[in-house]
């Protein structure tokens, strides 16, 4: 169940940056809703929206320790600092996959025309992000210093992994304190 | 990490992760004095039969000899909770297995004596004080107490079954249940029945009277030239074919085939699930 929240929160952290690039584009200020804020200027309110999804981002880095813990280790401690028998064969970088699909979403919002169709679009992907599992690219965890990477381990299984680690050698990498998103993607709370 | 997983049952049948974190079975203070394994013996309480060089052995598991990486396996499914073959934790370097059978699949009903109320517990699985097999990778050997709870673990591995003695094969032909012929006496049964009656022994302690009679009547629908005498319940056993059908039987060798209703003897068996 936390696990299925955990996954909402995500997929909305992930696309809800669709909603605050309309929401500039539109010019939708916070003295449209709250006519007494009608002294700050319009930039205020564009970086509390810009706001809401890293303050979300941040919960969902907190909730994400309460999930099923996993780890990619080394068998024997010794072997690590031989750096031999590794889990991992390969490690690629991912930081830039994300890219294409969040240019998308950029220009989806700014030519929205109506804001029902806004709703309807970004209901759209939302869905879509959340059943496919593998886009929980959200850019925001660049903020909080976490990169992205595809790791290929040593039976030839691809996941993905969302970690502030600086990963290059994959002779030298483990993971012990990983936990679980879903089947394919896994967070590292090791720092 | 230590991390618990489950393999399911039937054909598509494969292993999930449960949880992580949890020490499930401790490693027992025994180990240390092995026995290879040897069907006569009669394991001592602090004692454990041990195969070593396990990975090369034929009815060793892929899932052992490679690297262990929990993030690889997917976490199991509600569905699946009910389909457990077998459970395996995994705690630094050692295997646990434990079978999972109906008897540590529990569901019940429970008089709680606090406020007299009856309460349907969710199901639970037992764990057992001990892993039925423990295989340690660093020394390449398993060691178990039971055999036969591993052979839906280990495919393969009643191959170690070894014929039975004179001494077994004797006390085998004196069950109730078998009236030997004048001429047919334990020194005359082969290597190939010797090995049958090893196995139908260990089949037939796990039977209660019912199950017996049970058999006794499927036996005689598939084996209509073994004599059974209704009044004593036994069969006749008067040669070498005589004895293999009846065994067979007890292994439940028979079957009929679903369309056209052909009587069958399955000349070897796997179990699907």
């Amino acid at each position: 169940m936390l696990n299925f929240i955990f996954r909402l929160l995500l997929t909305f952290n992930a696309t809800s940056l669709i909603l605050v690039v309309y929401a500039v584009k539109e010019r939708y200020v916070l003295s449209c809703l709250f006519p007494k804020l009608d002294f700050l200027p319009d930039f205020v309110s564009y970086l509390v929206y810009f706001l809401i999804p890293i303050i979300l981002t941040f919960i969902s880095l907190i909730v994400a320790n309460g999930l099923d813990s996993d780890s990619i280790e080394f068998e024997k401690e010794e072997d690590k600092e031989r750096g031999i028998n590794s889990p991992i064969k390969e490690i690629e970088q991912a930081n830039n996959a994300f890219l294409p699909s969040y240019l998308g979403y950029f220009f989806v919002a700014l030519s929205v025309p109506y804001c029902d169709t806004l709703i309807f679009v970004f209901g759209i992907l939302f869905i879509f992000t959340f059943l496919s599992q593998t886009l929980y690219f959200n850019p925001l965890f660049l903020f909080f210093g976490y990169h992205f990477y595809y790791l290929t381990t040593d039976n030839n299984i691809r996941i993905f992994i969302i970690t502030r680690q600086k990963l290059k050698d994959p002779k030298k990498e483990s993971f012990s304190k990983l936990k679980r998103i879903n089947n394919f993607t896994f967070i590292d709370k090791e720092k | 990490m230590n991390h618990l997983l489950a393999k399911t049952k039937g054909r598509n049948g494969r292993l999930f992760k449960v949880i992580s974190n949890e020490e499930i079975f401790e490693l027992p203070d025994d180990l240390d004095n092995p026995r290879e394994f040897d069907s006569d013996y009669k394991l001592e309480d602090d004692e454990w039969f041990a195969i070593e060089d396990f990975s090369e052995q034929e009815y060793s598991i892929d899932f052992i000899e490679r690297r262990f990486v929990s993030a690889e396996y997917d976490q199991i499914a509600r569905a699946d909770y009910s389909n457990i073959n077998y459970l395996c934790a995994y705690q630094s370097g050692v295997y646990y297995f434990q079978k999972v059978g109906s008897r540590q699949f529990i569901s019940k009903k429970l008089l709680s004596l606090n406020n007299l109320t009856i309460t349907e517990n969710e199901p639970i699985i037992v764990i057992n004080d001990y892993a039925d097999a423990i295989y340690n990778k660093d020394e390449d050997i398993l060691y178990f107490k039971k055999l036969p709870v591993l052979s839906t673990i280990f495919k393969g591995i009643d191959v170690l079954y070894k014929e039975a003695t004179q001494e077994d094969t004797e006390e085998f032909l004196e069950n109730d249940f078998i009236r030997l012929g004048d001429d047919y006496n334990a020194d005359k049964v082969k290597k190939a029945n010797r090995k049958r009656i090893a196995m139908a022994m260990e089949t037939i302690s796990h039977f209660n009277q019912q199950e017996k009679s049970t058999i006794f009547t499927y036996i005689r629908e598939y084996c209509e030239d073994l004599e059974f005498d209704e009044n004593d319940a036994n069969f006749t056993i008067e040669s070498e074919n005589d004895l293999k059908s009846l065994l067979y039987g007890i292994e439940q060798r028979y079957y009929t085939t679903l369309l056209g209703n052909e009587k069958r003897l399955a000349n070897s068996v796997t179990t699907i699930e």
